[in-house]
C-alpha cells in the first residue's frame, strides 16, 4: 500500500509513499481511514524515507518545545515552508521526522529516519501526528482543544480546563446519565454553515471517528459545591483560548484563534462551572443552562 | 518602566479587539504557560491603543477625561493602576516573550 486516506474531523489527508515502503500508521488511526480518492484530498502528504539534513540552528527557529532533558519539536522557518523537526524520545539528539508544510498549497511533506531494517514509513510516528492536526487547523480554520466533548441526544457539551480539572470525569458522569462521549481529552471544532461541530481526532488508543454539534461550552474546575456562571466577550474568548492547542510564535495565527472563538462565543452561551464529582451535576447543568436560555429570550 | 519602554514591548503581544474590550497574548518561541491570557476593559483598551510613543501620561489623561466624562482625581489613578498591572504582566512574560 502506497497511498492511503485518512478523514480526520472531516479533512480528507491523503498519505503518499514516495518509495516502495508501505505506510505505517499507529493503531489509533485506522479506524478514521476511508477510501482512497485522490481527487478528493484537501492535504496531500508525501513521505519520504530518510533525513535529507537537519534544519540549521539560529534565528530562523520559530518555535521550540523542549524543556531541562530534552528536545521535543521545533518548527522552522525555510523560505515560504514551515519546517518540523520532531526528535526522538528514546534517543537523544536523533531527528524522527522532518516535515516541510506549504499551508497555502495544502501540500506537506513528511521525512521519516526510520531504522535500517525499517520496511516501511511511519509517517505520523507521535508527536508528529497531532501536530499536523494542528496545522490542518491553521490551515482550515478550525480549533484544536484540549477538551471532552459529549452529546446527550439533544445538546452537545465540551468541558474545557487546565490539566486535572475534570474533563475526563465530567465526560464519564455524562456518559453514566447516557450521553455519547465524542472524546474526552482532545476535540477538533469547526464551524459548518451555520453551526459548529466537534470532532475526536486519531489517539493513542482505538475510538472510532465521532462528531456532533456544539452547543455550548463550560470552563470547568473542581469546586466543594457546583456553579454556573455564565462568561461573555473578551473574557470567554480568553479562557477557551487558554486552553486551546497552539504554537503562539506568529501574530497572524493568534489573531485567525481569537477570531474564530469571537465567532464562537457570539453564537454559543459559555459558562464557569465548577462542580462536585458525582452525577448530580448533569441534572444541575441541564437546569442552569435550561434557566439562562430562557432569561436571555 | 516609563511609556517609551511599554510602547517598545506592546510589540511583544497579539492583540485584538472583541466587543469593546481587548485580548492580549503574548507572542511567544517555546511553550508557554497560558493559564493567564489578559483581557483589557474598555478603558485598558482605550489606553493601550494611545500608547504610542507620542501621547504622554498627561495627555492620556487629559484623553480619559474627555473620552469617560470622569474627573482628573479619577483619571489619573485609573491610568497609574492600569500602568502598574501592565508592568507587572510584562515583566512577567519577559523572559517567555521572543
Amino acid at each position: 500500500m502506497n497511498s492511503l486516506t485518512l478523514s480526520i474531523a472531516g479533512f480528507r489527508i491523503r498519505l503518499k509513499s514516495d518509495g516502495p515502503e508501505p505506510i505505517r500508521l499507529e493503531p489509533g488511526y485506522l479506524p478514521f481511514l476511508v477510501p482512497d480518492e485522490p481527487e478528493s484530498s484537501d492535504v496531500v502528504v508525501t513521505v519520504k524515507k530518510g533525513i535529507p539534513k537537519p534544519f540549521p540552528a539560529g534565528d530562523r527557529i520559530l518555535f521550540e518545545a523542549r524543556d531541562d532533558r530534552q528536545n521535543y519539536y521545533s518548527v522552522h522557518k525555510q523560505r515560504e515552508l514551515l519546517g518540523l523537526q520532531v526528535y526522538s524520545q528514546r534517543f537523544a539528539g536523533r531527528i524522527q521526522q522532518t516535515a516541510l508544510l506549504d499551508l497555502p498549497k495544502k501540500k506537506w511533506l513528511v521525512y521519516y529516519a526510520g531504522d535500517l531494517d525499517d520496511t516501511s514509513v511511519f509517517p505520523l510516528q507521535y508527536p508528529l501526528g497531532p501536530l499536523l492536526f494542528y496545522y490542518l487547523t491553521l490551515t482550515f480554520d478550525a480549533l484544536l482543544i484540549h477538551a471532552s466533548g459529549i452529546h446527550d441526544g439533544r445538546a452537545g457539551r465540551l468541558f474545557t480546563g487546565f490539566s486535572g480539572s475534570g474533563k475526563s470525569t465530567m465526560a464519564g458522569l455524562w456518559r453514566q446519565s447516557g450521553s455519547r462521549i465524542i472524546n474526552d481529552d482532545r476535540l477538533i471544532i469547526r464551524r459548518e454553515t451555520d453551526r459548529y461541530v466537534m470532532y475526536n481526532t486519531p489517539m493513542h488508543y482505538v475510538a472510532f471517528p465521532e462528531h456532533a454539534t456544539l452547543d455550548a461550552i463550560h470552563l470547568i474546575r473542581h469546586a466543594p459545591e457546583n456553579s454556573l456562571v455564565p462568561l461573555t466577550g473578551a473574557r470567554a474568548v480568553a479562557e477557551i483560548m487558554a486552553n486551546c492547542i497552539q504554537q503562539g510564535y506568529e501574530k497572524e495565527h493568534i489573531h485567525r484563534r481569537i477570531d474564530f472563538l469571537t465567532g464562537i462565543t457570539a453564537r454559543l452561551p459559555v459558562y464557569d462551572t465548577g462542580f462536585k464529582p458525582d452525577p448530580e451535576i448533569v441534572g444541575y447543568i441541564l437546569e442552569k443552562e435550561k434557566k439562562q436560555q430562557e432569561k436571555s429570550l | 518602566m516609563d511609556l517609551n519602554e511599554i510602547q517598545r514591548r506592546k510589540n511583544q503581544f497579539a492583540t485584538r479587539m472583541v466587543g469593546n474590550e481587548m485580548v492580549l497574548v503574548p507572542v511567544t518561541s517555546h511553550v508557554a504557560n497560558m493559564t493567564e491570557l489578559f483581557t483589557l476593559n474598555e478603558v485598558g483598551s482605550f489606553i493601550w491603543e494611545r500608547i504610542d510613543g507620542i501621547h504622554t501620561e498627561a495627555e492620556l489623561v487629559e484623553a480619559m477625561i474627555r473620552e469617560f466624562e470622569v474627573d482628573r482625581e479619577t483619571a489619573q489613578t485609573d491610568l497609574s493602576e492600569f500602568l502598574n498591572e501592565l508592568q507587572q504582566l510584562m515583566e512577567k512574560d519577559k523572559s517567555s516573550v521572543r
